[in-house]
This record gives structure tokens, sequence and C-alpha cells, in this order.
């Protein structure tokens, strides 16, 4: 027992004299080792500063490195897990065609988050602290990307576009300057399905309501009690977490309520299952309207063909059952000539539109790169129609939110089409937003 | 003594502390700096994390042989607790760290630990199951509400090193510090809690319960130690979590984590103390190994949940006893090669060996 008392001491002793060395060794060397352990905001260049290329982490003359967060395995992969590799597609393009941004690659590092926050967190401190990324480029899923807003803040990595729709990200620029929303905030999406069912059914109509129970579910349910007209009743408000395998029983209690309509918040991974509940196992011809997180050709297939058919939900861009649209042709062709033989449909079209965006905002960025020059050019961003969009980008100092333009969408033959005006809330954070501030006008 | 001070133990456990110590500044100095990056410090903290929930596992699992599928929601009970303690109620951080530790652990042998007296095998791994699943729930419920803040999560400022030390130390290497350090101690607590009477107690309960009760040993009492000092570990880890990312989530820990913590003890090496610290080298660095995979085997990142299975049941059919046990056969092998070279031949004397410590109780189970 005494040997090991005295093993334990000696070990601490060591310690002790090792960490003294150590802490005035690092003291002496900051004068000329300091390069090697400063971090990256102590060498961003001020204003005053010529600009030095490689004083700005993941920017070399020929290349610029970017870095995002994606699901490429556990459950929620199977649907978004080709989002990121059509952006990186479009990137290839650029590239190869126009030999990148003012002389430089643009390289995508794809971290596997498995949807997990545990994981997001070490991968995302990787990108930045061993990768050296520039920016973080659309980062996907709400509680992931939660637990990094706040480190990628702290050490000044603009986050750019991210892929959700959250609206705790963009209702404040001024506290987080460097964070750009790239889909439509959940409250106001609501607040237009929500608008669609107050127009489209009589008095009386008896609503349910089935939700995610986390932000994302959250928001919309804000937006939908927001702008519901005083004629709809609802009758059921069920709540389900991420985890659950299926939202089934969330449908029987709706139709239980007696619901005429159902709206769901859900992801696609539980969407399609649901639907294909009430239609096949409860023969049940409820009209539903869902999310446009979950509207996509993907939700269609799993549920089944004729399953989803007058499903209504929001769209965003272009649908790729618009088969003679130019932007549309283009990017059959780019799945085509840099993918692996990518079937198109709602997602891939994002993945090419966050490319876009970051492409435009790169060049208006210049050729003198650096991050808060990243985060300026994408504030001077206007009119920015990008080739398969509806809407036009405008981003101001007090406005990050991207995507402020929809068009409501339904499924028609196994695709989704879009129908009737454009609405939009051009400039209006989600906090104040209301039903007065919705404008339409006529789609092109 | 001096010959005491030079046994290969001692130099290592020495050579151990001195690692410990400088790494976080390595990543500056000019050799090292070619391979070793500055996220390799928040790595090395994250295994300090990862080490306490491991031996939390191990204390539970391995040695007391009741098996937890929850332990995720132990630890994001712990995390919570200090995060509510912190920002609702202002508590200094290291003290909110202790007493989300304690309040975890009654919390865990009271609530988990009593039902647990009456439930066994597969029924306790499903009734702890459930707790992962229904955490989030109940952090999400309306009484609770603003003191959990579900959607967002509850975050605080970075911690930054006082001002005794700041100047030598940044931010990063300071959280490094202290958790190191903790878990440093913890792992020494645990090396002694497992050869103590209580330790001893509890690898007679997951042999036999009836002998344990035979032998005197208060069964249902112990059963609830196990859990509430397994718990108690587990709030700590929780603890330092939130110290280390500065945020805690309803969804920060889930089903999944569950699940690889017991990946992580199995693959480690149950019931060990070195097999807790491979555990924590396995839950740190999987991801990024099957990253590298990937580059060898296409796909392979997408095939992740059938790794950790099949890795699962490599191990337990080759390495029972996990890579601990794997480790210290092969020490022991070389050692009885040596021996037999030194004595010509005779393998009638082979090296003491160190049994007290408890590690050969591995069963593999």
């Amino acid at each position: 027992m005494r040997t090991s008392r005295t093993l334990w001491l000696l070990a601490f002793v060591v310690a002790l004299v090792a960490l003294l060395a150590v802490a005035c060794g690092d003291d002496d060397g900051d004068g000329n080792g300091g390069e090697a352990t400063a971090t990256p905001q102590d060498v961003e260049p001020t204003a005053a500063e010529p600009f030095d290329v490689a004083n700005v982490p993941g920017v070399t003359d020929t290349e610029i490195t970017l870095g995002t967060h994606q699901p490429l395995s556990n459950h929620p992969a199977q649907v978004f897990s080709r989002i990121a590799a059509v952006t990186e597609a479009y990137f290839d393009f650029i590239n190869e065609t126009q030999g990148g941004v003012h002389g430089r690659k643009i390289n995508v590092i794809v971290k596997d988050d498995q949807y997990t926050p545990s994981i997001t967190n070490t991968v995302i401190r990787e990108l930045v602290e061993q990768d050296g990324v520039f920016a973080i480029l659309s980062g996907l899923g709400t509680a992931t990307h939660l637990t990094v807003v706040d480190y990628l803040l702290d050490r000044g990595v603009p986050d750019m576009f991210m892929s959700t729709g959250s609206v705790e990200w963009v209702k404040d620029p001024a506290a987080r300057p460097n964070v750009f929303g790239a889909i439509p905030n959940y409250t106001a999406e609501g607040m237009i399905l929500a608008q669609y069912i107050s127009d489209t059914y009589p008095a009386g109509t008896k609503l349910g309501i089935i939700f995610q129970n986390d932000e994302f579910g959250l928001d919309g349910v804000v937006g939908i009690k927001r702008a519901l007209s005083d004629d709809i009743e609802i009758v059921a408000e069920e709540s389900y977490e991420v985890t659950d395998p299926d939202i089934n029983s969330q449908i029987d209690l709706t139709r239980s309520a007696g619901s005429d309509v159902v709206i769901i918040y859900a992801l696609p991974s539980h969407v399609p299952s649901a639907v294909r509940h009430a239609r096949q196992d409860l023969d049940w011809d409820v009209p539903f309207v869902i999310t446009g997180i979950s509207a996509n050709e993907i939700t269609i297939n799993l549920a089944g063909e004729g399953v989803m058919e007058g499903t209504v939900s929001v769209s965003i861009f272009h649908q790729v059952s618009e088969v003679e649209h130019p932007g549309i042709i283009a990017h059959l062709e780019l799945l085509a000539d840099y993918t692996d033989g990518f079937g198109a449909n709602f997602l891939t079209i994002y993945g090419q539109y966050i490319g876009e965006l970051m492409v435009e905002t790169l060049e208006r960025a210049g050729p003198e790169l650096t991050r808060e020059g990243l985060i300026a050019a994408a504030e001077s961003i206007t009119d920015f129609v990008c080739s398969v969009c509806l809407f036009s980008v405008n981003l101001s100092a007090t406005d990050h939110d991207s995507a402020q333009t929809v068009s409501l969408s339904q499924v028609v033959d196994n695709q989704f089409v879009n129908f009737g005006d454009l609405i939009s809330w051009e400039g209006v954070l989600p906090g104040d937003l209301t039903l007065d501030d919705l404008v339409t006008s006529p789609a092109e | 003594m001096a010959a005491a001070l030079l046994r290969p133990r001692t130099l290592g456990f020495a050579l151990l502390a001195v690692v410990l110590v400088i790494f976080p500044y390595l990543h500056g100095w000019p050799v090292f700096s070619a391979f070793i990056s500055e996220f390799r410090t928040f790595n090395a903290t994250m295994l300090a994390v990862w080490l306490l929930v491991v031996l939390s596992m191990n204390l539970l699992t391995g040695y007391s042989g009741q098996i937890s599928l929850g332990h995720a929601a132990v630890v994001l009970v712990g995390a919570y607790t200090a995060g509510v303690l912190v920002d609702q109620l202002g508590v200094p951080l290291p003290l909110a760290i202790l007493l989300a530790g304690v309040f975890t652990g009654i919390a865990g042998g009271v609530i988990i630990g009593l039902p647990a007296v009456r439930l066994a095998g597969p029924y306790l791994a499903i009734a702890t199951f459930s707790l992962v699943i229904t955490l989030p729930q109940i952090l999400k419920m309306g009484g609770i509400r603003n003191w959990t803040n579900p959607s967002r999560g509850i975050s605080i400022d970075a911690v930054q090193p006082p001002g005794l030390v700041d100047g030598f130390l940044d931010e990063r290497q300071w959280l490094y510090y202290i958790t190191m350090a903790t878990a440093v101690f913890m792992t020494i607590l645990a090396w002694n809690l497992v050869r103590s009477r209580i330790g001893r107690a509890f690898v007679a309960l997951r042999d036999s319960e009836i002998a344990a009760e035979q032998m005197g040993i208060n069964v249902p009492l112990y059963k609830a130690l196990a859990f509430g000092i397994s718990s108690f570990y587990a709030g700590i880890a929780g603890g330092l979590y939130f110290m280390v990312l500065a945020f805690v989530h309803p969804e920060s820990l889930g089903f999944l984590d569950s699940i690889l913590f017991l990946v992580a003890i199995v693959v480690g090496g149950l019931a060990t103390i070195l097999g807790s610290i491979f555990g924590a080298f396995f839950l740190t660095f999987q991801g990024e190994l099957i990253d590298e995979l990937a580059t060898i085997i296409p796909e392979a990142e997408k095939l992740r949940g059938v790794i950790y299975g099949s890795l699962l049941i490599v191990v337990m059919i080759l390495f029972p006893r996990g890579m601990a046990g794997f480790v210290q056969d092969l020490v022991r092998t070389l050692g009885r090669i040596t021996a037999a070279r030194r004595h010509g031949g005779l393998s009638s004397n082979p090296p003491a060996q160190d049994d007290t410590n408890g590690e050969s109780d591995a069963q593999g189970r």
C-alpha cells in the first residue's frame, strides 16, 4: 500500500513541475511561436491592415475551403443526405467552367453528424480547429445546429444559409451577426398555411394539428394560431418526439377528435407513413396540409403511388414537374454531369440553390476575401434570383432571412405543382409578422 | 525505494502524468504541430467527459451486472441540473457541477435504484431505456418549461480561466485542465472503490444475487447504491459536458448516445478501469475512425449502425474481455516469454501478477 501512495505522490509532483515548466515555456515562446497557438480571431486582419490571404482561415490564392454538418447516416439521412452532394456538384461545375470564384476553387468538407447534437459539436470543432474552414455552409437540423451556433459566433466563423427555418436564428441579426437563414422560417410558413385553410374551408371547419415537439414544430404552431381565422376551430393538437418511429397514433387521435382538415409539422421521415395510415388503414379521405420541409418527391414515393394526392404545402422553387423551365432543365443537366445519376427532387434543387447563393456571396465579397467581408457581402445581396427560385433574395444588416416569399403547392399526379399567387413578407422578421404583412403578387 | 521508482509501472504513470499535463500545448510545438492540431485539445477534453460516463456505466453494468440502456438520460439530467442551477439560480459553475452530481446520484439511486431491486436483466434494460425516451418530453412539460427552456436550450458564456493563470492558459486549455483533473481524480476514486468492500459486494451481486445474500450482503441496499454511485459519476460527467460545450438542450443526448455508451464499455472491457479508458477513447474517436474508413471503403460512413453492431458481436466472440482484456493478455504473454528466457526456459516461475486489482474479475458478460 505504501508504494502505491508514493506512486501517486510522485505522479503529482511530476505533474506540478511539468505544469510550471510548460506554463513558463509558453510565456517565453509567445514572441516567436505565437502564430501556432493563436486563435483565428487573433489573426483576423483589421481594416487598417493590408489584406494578406495567409491571415484568413480556409482561404488560399487558389482555394476556398468550406465545411458543413449533414446527416449522412441515421434515419433522416435517407431523405437529406443528397443535399450537400448536389451543392458540391454545383461547386464542381463552377470550378470547372469558371475556374471558381475570383480565381479560387470552392471546396466543401461534408461531415456526418448522424443528426445527433453531441456529434455535431465534435465535427464542427474538427472543421473549425483542425480543417480550418473559412465558413460553415448550410448546416442541417434545428437541434443539431443549435448546439454549435454560439460556438461559431464565439469563434467568428460565418454561419451561412443554414438548413433550418427555426425562428431563433434570424429574429435578431444584431445578436447573431454571423448567421444567415436559407429557407422560410417556420412561423411565416405556418401563417401562410393557416391563411390558406381559412380561405379555402367554410366556417365551422374543424382543424387537427400534428407537430414535432421541438422548435421546428412549435414555431409552426405559433404561426398557425397567429393566422387562423376565428371561424376555424382547432379540435386536436397532437405532438410527437422526433425519435418516435411513426405518428400513426396522432393520426388516430385527430380523427377521433372529428378533424375536417389535418395540418402536419413533421419531417419527411414521418409524413409518408402518416398519410398512408390515414388513407389505407383508416380509409379516411381528410385533406392534409403539410410543412414545406416534407413537401418533396421523396415523401410522395415513400407514401406510395397516389397516396399523397391533393396534399397542400408551400414551395420556394420551381418544381421538378415544370420540365420546360430553363432552370429545371439546367438542374437536370447538372445532376447528370456532376453526380452519380441522382434523380431530381425538391431537395436536389435546394442543394443547387445553396450553391448558387454561396457563389453569389463570394462573388460580391471580392478578391480580398475575409470573414467580415463575406458577411458584409451577404448583407449586400438584393434582388438575387437563383436559376430555380420563385423568389428574390434580399438581405441587409437587419434582415438575415433569405427566403421570404413562397408559393402554395399541391400534389397532382404524384408530383408537386405550384399554384396561386406568390406570398411574400419581405423584410419583416418573424417575431413581428402579422397577416397584414403578407403581400400577394401574381406568379410569373 | 529507488528501485520502486524505476519500476515500469511507476515510470508509466509518471509518463502519463507528463503527457496529460503538456498535451494542450503540444499543437504549438514545432515537431508535434505537424500531426496534432488545436482541435485535439477539445478531443482530449471530451475524452475526459466520456471517461466519466464510461466509468459510470462500467460501475453499474460491468461491476454490479445491471444493464442500463438509459444512461444518456442520466448524463442529460446532470447536464440540465448544472444548466438550470447556473442559468436560473446563479450558482457558480463548479458548485453547480458538484450539486448536479449529488442530485443525479440521489435521483438515480431512488428513482431507478429502488425499482431496479425488483427488476432484473432485460426488464431492467427496458425500464432504463424508457428513461431516455421520456426524458426529453419531461423536460418539455409545461410546469418546468420556463426553467429548462426546451426550444432554445440553456447556453452560457464560455468559461474563462481565472485571473491567476490567465495569460498562461487560453480558455480551451483551462477547460481541458479542470475537466481532465476531475476525470483523473474520479478515476482514482473509482479504482479504490472497486477494491473496497462496496466494490466486492457489487461483484458478488453480479455473479449471483442468491450467493451474495447468503454471504450477508444487503442486496436491495447495494443495488440502489450501485445506481446511486453510477448516477453520481454520470451527473458529474453531465455537469462537465455542459461546462465544456456551454450548452444543453433536451435532445443533446439521446438514445443513440445510450447505445454508443454500451458499445463503448463492451469494446473497452467490462469491469475494468483500463477498459473504461479504452471505452472513452472509442467514444471520442469512433466518428473520425469511421470517416477514415470511408476513404478506403466507399460509403462506409453510411453503415455506422452496422459497424457498431458487428463490432459488438466480434468483440464479444473474440475478445470477451474487450480491448483491456486483450492488452492484459498480451502483456502477460510477453512477461511470460521474457521470464522464460531469463530462467532458461523454466516457466515454473511466472512473474508476479497484480491480481489484487480485481481486473481479473471480468467475465466479459
